[in-house]
């Protein structure tokens, strides 16, 4: 009974002895396996004395072991190797290391930001040629059709692909009459009229001109009025000619140009006329808000505000 | 090896308890004592110490508990460069002796003893 008790109070003594002389990373690592062999090594003695002698030697032994798992501990901590560890440690001596050379710092830096821009960039463009669908109806059904000219070798940056040449006025129709491949198709060409602004003066303003299924094919809706009607369209000699006499405005451009008035539909362009006579066309619609011309067809003209 | 710290006699016992066999933190210490007739009893503050010691300078490794060990316990075994270190040292060790041979300080009684 009393080498039960005595062997029960070593134990104790050698569990707090160690809270207080060891390092706690120490015990975390050795704890359990010191505290199995002393439990070991007490339960091999009999007697109350022999019990009490081992359990002794044991707390005398921990304590000669401490102060030195303390300064291994120190060490370990200048070094940076104890609790500042992993993570931490590498931050602590990329620091000091980029604060210590700062031409190699600022290179570091316009490398990485070079690096972050030409990612961006090359997102921008893959986003908005390949990712974004284009703001139409069936935007995944919609193809360029165009003419790729064997002469030509140059590439469109932002594809990569050879450009499209636009299509003669004898080729579309040949086109349109041969198809089978496409459920419709509709040809555009950029153009400018010249009309007088509010204040008289007159300005080019750009148009569109395209064929009557144009805006059927793109699922756009009127947002006032009507989109053009078969009859109001034949071959001219060149599409860019504007010969049909009817004419959309674009929503930006109804508001700027007649401030919005619902009643402009049915009224020609140009009341008062000018010399062009595309602009004695008759307004029959207006197209909705946030419409956006399509990019690709006008290449570096100016987005119409007529069509 | 140039820069390796002196042996001291309980990491000397240590890394000789582990010379044929893999052990655990007591069996090193039973295999010590038997082996020095109970003039070496290591502490398991000594005994842990020295192994994050020998650990480190990768003179030992862990291993896992073999297949009739007891698997509760942490078994480490002797690597080739803790085998290097205990041949050298212990040819030290023969070194000395065989000096204080030539110098007759051994008798014959001490010398089968020790």
């Amino acid at each position: 009974m009393m080498t039960r008790v005595v062997r029960a109070l070593a134990l104790t003594a050698h569990r707090w002895l160690s809270i207080l002389v060891l390092p706690s990373a120490f015990r975390r690592e050795y704890g359990e396996e010191m505290e199995a062999i002393v439990r070991a090594r007490l339960a091999s003695r009999s007697g109350p004395l022999r019990v009490a002698k081992a359990g002794a030697t044991e707390l005398l032994d921990l304590v000669r072991a401490g102060p030195a798992e303390w300064r291994e501990t120190r060490r370990s901590f200048k070094r940076g190797s104890g609790s500042m560890t992993g993570i931490w440690k590498d931050l602590g001596i990329a620091c000091r290391s980029l604060i210590k050379r700062p031409i190699l710092s600022l290179g570091v830096v316009l490398t990485i930001g070079l690096g972050i821009g030409a990612t961006t960039t090359v997102f921008g463009v893959v986003d908005g040629v390949v990712l974004r669908p284009l703001p139409y109806a069936n935007a995944s059904r919609l193809a360029q059709i165009g003419t790729i000219l064997p002469t030509d070798r140059t590439v469109d940056p932002r594809t990569g692909l050879q450009p499209l040449a636009p299509m003669t006025t004898t080729d579309f129709q040949g086109f349109v009459e041969r198809n089978r491949s496409f459920e419709q198709v509709a040809a555009t060409s950029p153009g400018r009229i010249v009309v007088r602004d509010g204040t008289g003066l007159e300005t080019f303003v750009p148009i569109g001109n395209v064929t009557e299924g144009f805006f059927r094919l793109l699922g756009v809706s009127p947002a006032l009025g009507r989109t053009f009607l078969p009859d109001e369209f034949t071959f001219p000699g060149d599409v860019d000619g504007l010969q049909q006499s009817v004419a959309i405005l674009t929503y930006g451009y109804w508001q700027r140009r007649y401030g919005g008035d619902p009643d402009i539909l049915g009224q020609p362009l140009e009341p008062a006329g000018t010399d062009d006579q595309a602009a004695r066309s008759t307004i029959v619609g207006i197209l909705p808000r946030g419409f956006q011309a399509p990019e690709a067809l006008y290449g570096s003209a100016d987005a119409p505000q007529i069509y | 090896m140039d820069d390796q710290p002196a042996v001291s006699g309980p990491l000397f016992h240590i890394l000789l308890s582990l010379a044929d066999e893999p052990r655990h933190g007591y069996g090193i210490i039973q295999e010590v004592e038997v082996r020095t007739g109970g003039r070496v009893v290591l502490g398991a503050g000594t005994l842990y110490s020295a192994i994050r010691r020998i650990r480190e300078w990768g003179w030992i490794e862990e291993i896992d508990a073999p297949e009739d060990g007891d698997r509760r316990r942490r078994y480490y075994r002797l690597t080739e460069d803790g085998r290097d270190v205990v041949r050298s040292e212990a040819g030290r060790l023969q070194s000395l002796v065989r000096q204080a041979r030539d110098k007759n300080v051994l008798d014959t009684a001490a010398e089968s003893a020790g």
